[in-house]
């Protein structure tokens, strides 16, 4: 097993981990860090959706190895006090249900809003692709464009 | 964390985010946070006072160690600093109970809202489900969209004895103020003479834990609370990544484990292969289970890995949609029945007796679904010599409970069992299984906590799926078009069966739930249930039978509506003419429907309405009015719901939309898309690539969300949204499209093939008939054609496992990059359809050339980014992004 160092929510950190073991478990099970959840594996569900050099990438689907040297933004890491817009407003839309997908769509929003500020419903009809089993579609659409300040 | 201290754990409840601050203590290695209330008053050697509650309440209460604050029963805690902890006795599971129930006891404590904490109990018969205001019930669980409505007035007698407890103890500490002259305010108590505080609750608390009040009545109205949009106290922890699911704890010392299942449906184990160093195999029930240290991936992957065969069950290759299909057939004409009661009159005898032309038939079908909640099954255990500790997603505390008292042979009281937030529940965690497992895992490393997790192609494979049926309608009307007899034939499995709590020779009424018992005053009626003794496991689904009976039965009413020339809306207030409260209550409910969504303007053009009502749950009432695009071999769209609900009472409003809006989720992608089937034992589905789930882009553009509050009794709300969906899209469907569907989902059945195909003729009744397409319509004509298709095509129209088949894919896109107003081509594959294309999430103006070409012009306001094109039938997006220059 090695040995991988990289920056999670601006805290450098060193892991043991197999350069093949999926980010998502080594945020989980080596640093912690269980906000950023495990779905399908298989890139579909998007809960395990997190922030690498500013992108977003289902951390399901990134090896350990790919991630030496860089930086992870995961959902711990938006805010502990609840400060960040995107948190507030989903506070204020009341927008998570069970909340297991939160974390993932939460990611997905920031991802979205910094590529496109004033994202129009299409446009995130477009760029939310997680699953919420829930069906909290309405409120996170909402809640986005609250952040967005759209609303 | 969960940390053990000198033999004793605390749980963290995951409730303060402050691992990643202090990135230090952070590496590998757990950090430690504040404990789970319970747990830590517990360990950190608060003082457990036996003393009783108000008489019936039974509650144990604890006054604080520090001589200040102090837990009045097993639901409330009060802080010397004022703070109140309220306990939510049932699974939190999405649906806002660990809100609506802690509202209950505020109102009636007089608190500040503000100050209100949550935590989830474990396992406590004190949390039992009452069986009324006094009274406790047998046992804890959250299943039945009861949770409200059964807990209320237990709840409001333990705020409000909690509330006069505390005026009673400012009463103990200065006897010169009367209790007449006392009042709870905002988590104090004051003197209604003069307004001057006597004590906040933090000081009364610990005097206030041995108060006998005498005098306990409830708050009256207006309420500051009930029936107010109170912000969920569940939510700051599920925007932070805090709040601990199953899937989340961890214990101290704690080793992995994952489970490999029989991949067909029967099977055992055979033998087991070698397994590598450091992985120890424990046989559990339905497979075995892997235990590694590391992480949950190396247990998957271990699973995955471990060399394991399979012994068929006699039964196995019988598990197989087609054969089941046919036996269902078969059982559906020949099959033993059993009827459910009420029996009402004489339907038969009705049918009968009544001329051809005023009868009408028609067969439906609904398919084996998935529960597919986003947390894969779960559970962690602990097991000592003398005790068992379980930390579970669970919707049933007391049978898990009960189950780990069996497997380990220890006394319930040996067993401790904390409740963790529910990654959904939707039934699924009405079962024991994984925590069975978890357990037997347990029992094999005594002494070492281990995390037990599935994986998703074990969850999907695992379920217990809400059984399928096969349902025969018939009826017949009088001259005025009003329906005199009502018969429906049900073939489906039964989960009693299952269970095994179903009396042989009794039929399974929860197979018959929204058939037998459906709201509609029809003078003669029967139902008929005839148990399919498929080996499939079944189990609860949000809104169980109603959710296959309210499909059929709707649409049944709905092709009788259209074909006797009647207004869908009419016809239902007609059956609903006895005047008793709940026919009130639908005629208003369908009114106000008709209104709101302008059932009497024409729709959007190229949408058609379609209406649907479910009656149930406590007597919840809900009409539903879909509007619905599209074609066949298109695909249909869903453009806009609305949704009238009168659940009698409300507790938070704004849960109740959330569920309603959820319910349209959960309604419309298993109307569209969703369905489990076998090929020789296997489950066909294994993950969310196959077994499609309703994303952003499907939820309709609006759904509105009527809320009536009748003032009835509380009905329940996390369930009866889901049936209607199904039956208001297809009634839109047989609109739009002058086509009755009568199967689901939706995407699986064929639609009207042209005529000059329809040459078979046969009996409707036949073993041959394809129900799904089987045409409701006047006996006359049924009786001599048969519109559509043999027995033949089936195997090609209803073993659509694949509903993503279809969706586009990108393989190239030129050029590569370029300034707005470039023009870009896309070649790839199903186009056809192709409703939006959006580069870097910025919507194009396009061109569908056939089904393997689109161009599109990149628009004003674009960025770099990926390239997306949307179809009915699901999205692709190129790996590479386009570069826009300026
Ligand atoms: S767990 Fe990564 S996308 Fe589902
Ligand atoms: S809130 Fe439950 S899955 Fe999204």
């Amino acid at each position: 097993m090695g040995t991988i160092s990289f920056t999670v929510n601006g805290a450098p950190v060193t892991v043991d981990a197999d350069s093949g073991m999926p980010l998502l478990w080594v945020l989980r099970d080596r640093c912690g860090l269980t906000g950023t959840k495990y779905g399908c594996g298989i890139e579909q569900c998007g809960a395990c959706s997190v922030l690498l050099d500013g992108h977003l990438e289902k951390a399901c689907d990134v090896d350990a190895g790919e991630v030496q040297g860089r930086s992870v933004t995961t959902v711990e890491g938006l805010s502990p006090d609840l400060s960040n817009r995107l948190q507030q407003a989903w506070i204020a839309e009341q927008v998570p249900q069970c909340g297991y997908c939160q974390s993932g769509m939460l990611m997905a929003a920031t991802a979205l809003l910094a590529q496109n500020p004033r994202p129009s419903d299409s446009a995130i009809d477009g760029a939310i692709a997680n699953l919420c089993a829930c069906g909290t579609y309405p409120r996170v659409k909402r809640g986005i464009k609250r952040a967005a300040g759209i609303l | 964390m969960i940390r053990r201290r000198g033999g004793t754990t605390t749980l963290d409840a995951l409730d303060e985010m402050t691992g990643l601050a202090k990135a230090d203590g952070f590496s590998t290695k757990e950090f430690s946070r504040r404990g789970f209330l319970t747990s830590a008053l517990g360990a950190g050697g608060a003082l457990v006072v036996g003393m009783q509650l108000a008489p019936g309440l039974g509650l144990l209460e604890r006054a604080g160690a520090t001589g200040a604050g102090g837990v009045l029963g097993v639901y409330v805690t009060i802080g010397a600093d004022g703070s109140i902890t309220l306990t939510c006795p049932n699974a939190e599971m999405g649906q806002g109970t660990s809100t609506a129930l802690p509202m209950l006891v505020a109102e009636e404590l007089m608190v500040d809202w503000a100050a209100v904490r949550m935590v989830l109990g474990g396992y406590d018969p004190a949390l039992n489900r009452p069986a009324n205001g006094t009274t406790l019930g047998t046992s804890q669980s959250t299943g039945g969209s009861t949770a409200v409505r059964s807990y209320h007035d237990y709840l409001r007698n333990v705020g409000a004895t909690a509330r006069q407890k505390l005026i009673w103890a400012a009463n103990a500490i200065d006897p010169s103020i009367p209790i007449s002259d006392l009042k709870a305010d905002n988590g104090r108590v004051l003197r209604i003479s003069t307004g001057a505080v006597v004590g906040t609750y933090g000081d009364l608390a610990a005097t206030a834990v041995g108060m006998n009040p005498t005098d306990v009545t409830w708050v009256h109205p207006p309420y500051r609370f009930i029936g107010q949009p109170m912000t969920r106290l569940d939510l700051p922890a599920k925007v932070n990544g805090s709040a601990g699911f199953g899937i989340d704890v961890r214990v101290d010392g704690m080793k992995y484990a994952s489970v490999k299942l029989a991949p067909k449906v029967g099977q055992t184990v055979g033998s087991v292969g070698a397994a590598p160093a450091g992985v120890q195999v424990v046989p559990v029930p339905g497979g075995v289970a892997v235990v590694t240290d590391g992480s949950t991936w190396h247990a998957i992957q271990a699973a995955r890995s471990l060399p394991v065969t399979w012994v068929d069950a006699p039964t196995t290759a019988s598990v197989d949609s087609t054969l089941m299909r046919a036996q269902a057939d078969q059982l559906l004409a020949t099959g033993t029945t059993l009827a459910t009661t009420p029996v009402v009159g004489d339907a038969p005898g009705v049918l009968a007796a009544a001329p051809l032309n005023q009868k009408f038939t028609g067969v439906y079908s609904t398919p084996y679904l998935a529960h597919a909640t986003l947390e894969p099954m779960n559970a962690t255990a602990l097991v000592t010599d003398s005790t068992c500790e379980i930390w579970a997603p669970t919707q049933v505390q007391t049978k898990c409970v009960q189950a780990a008292a069996a497997i380990t042979g220890m006394p319930v009281g040996a067993i401790t069992l904390h409740t963790t937030y529910l990654g959904g529940g939707l039934g699924r965690r009405l079962e024991t299984d994984y925590v069975k497992q978890a357990v037997t895992v347990a029992m094999a490393v005594r002494g070492t906590p281990v995390k037990l997790v599935w994986s998703r192609e074990e969850d999907f494979t695992h379920d217990v799926y809400r059984p399928c049926s096969l349902v025969q309608m018939d009826a017949a009307v009088d001259g005025s078009g009003a329906i005199t007899a009502l018969k429906a034939r049900i073939v489906s499995p039964s989960v009693r069966a299952y269970q095994g709590s179903l009396t042989p020779g009794t039929a399974d009424a929860s197979a018959a739930d929204g058939m037998v018992n459906a709201v509609y005053n029809v003078p003669n009626r029967l139902v008929e249930w005839i148990q399919d003794p498929s080996p499939v496991p079944v189990g609860w689904w949000r809104s169980i039978g109603v959710s296959q009976n309210c499909f059929v039965l709707e649409s049944f009413l709905d092709d009788i509506a259209t074909q006797t020339g009647q207004d869908p809306f009419q016809l239902r207030k007609n059956l609903c003419n006895q005047g008793t409260e709940i026919h009130r209550r639908v005629g208003t409910v369908l009114d106000r429907l008709r209104a709101e969504s302008g059932w009497d303007a024409a729709p959007p053009s190229g949408y058609a309405r379609g209406l649907a009502l479910c009656v149930g749950f406590g007597n919840t009432v809900v009409g539903m009015v879909a509007e619905v695009a599209g074609a066949f071999g298109v695909g249909f769209k869903v453009g806009r719901i609305t949704a009238v609900i009168d659940p009698g009472s409300v507790v938070n409003p704004d849960t109740v939309r959330a569920q309603i809006e959820g319910s349209v989720h959960q309604g419309l992608q298993a109307a569209l898309w969703q369905q489990m089937t076998f090929t020789g034992g296997t489950p066909d589905h294994r993950n969310f690539n196959t077994y499609r789930m309703g994303r952003m882009r499907d939820y309709p553009a609006a759904v509105d969300v009527v809320i009536v509050e009748s003032g009835a009794a509380l009905g329940g709300v996390g369930e009866p949204g889901v049936p209607p969906v199904a039956p208001a899209v297809t009634n839109a469907i047989a609109k739009l499209t002058g086509f009755r569907l009568r199967g689901l989902p939706i995407a699986a059945q064929a639609g009207p093939t042209p005529p000059t195909t329809t040459t078979t003729v046969a009996p409707v009744t036949t073993t041959t008939t394809r129900p799904t397409t089987t045409s409701t319509t006047r006996a006359t004509t049924t009786s001599t054609t048969r519109p559509r298709t043999t027995s033949t095509t089936r195997a090609t129209t209803t073993s659509t496992t694949a509903p993503l088949l279809g969706g586009p894919s990108i393989k190239t896109f030129t050029p590569s990059s370029g300034g707005v107003g470039t023009t870009v081509t896309l070649t790839g594959t199903n186009f056809t359809g192709a409703t939006s294309v959006t580069i870097g999430g910025v919507a194009a103006p396009f061109t569908v050339s056939g089904s393997t070409r689109i161009t599109f012009r990149i628009p004003t306001g674009s960025r770099t980014g990926k390239i997306s094109v949307t179809t009915p039938k699901g999205i692709a997006t190129t790996r590479d992004t386009f570069s826009v220059g300026r």
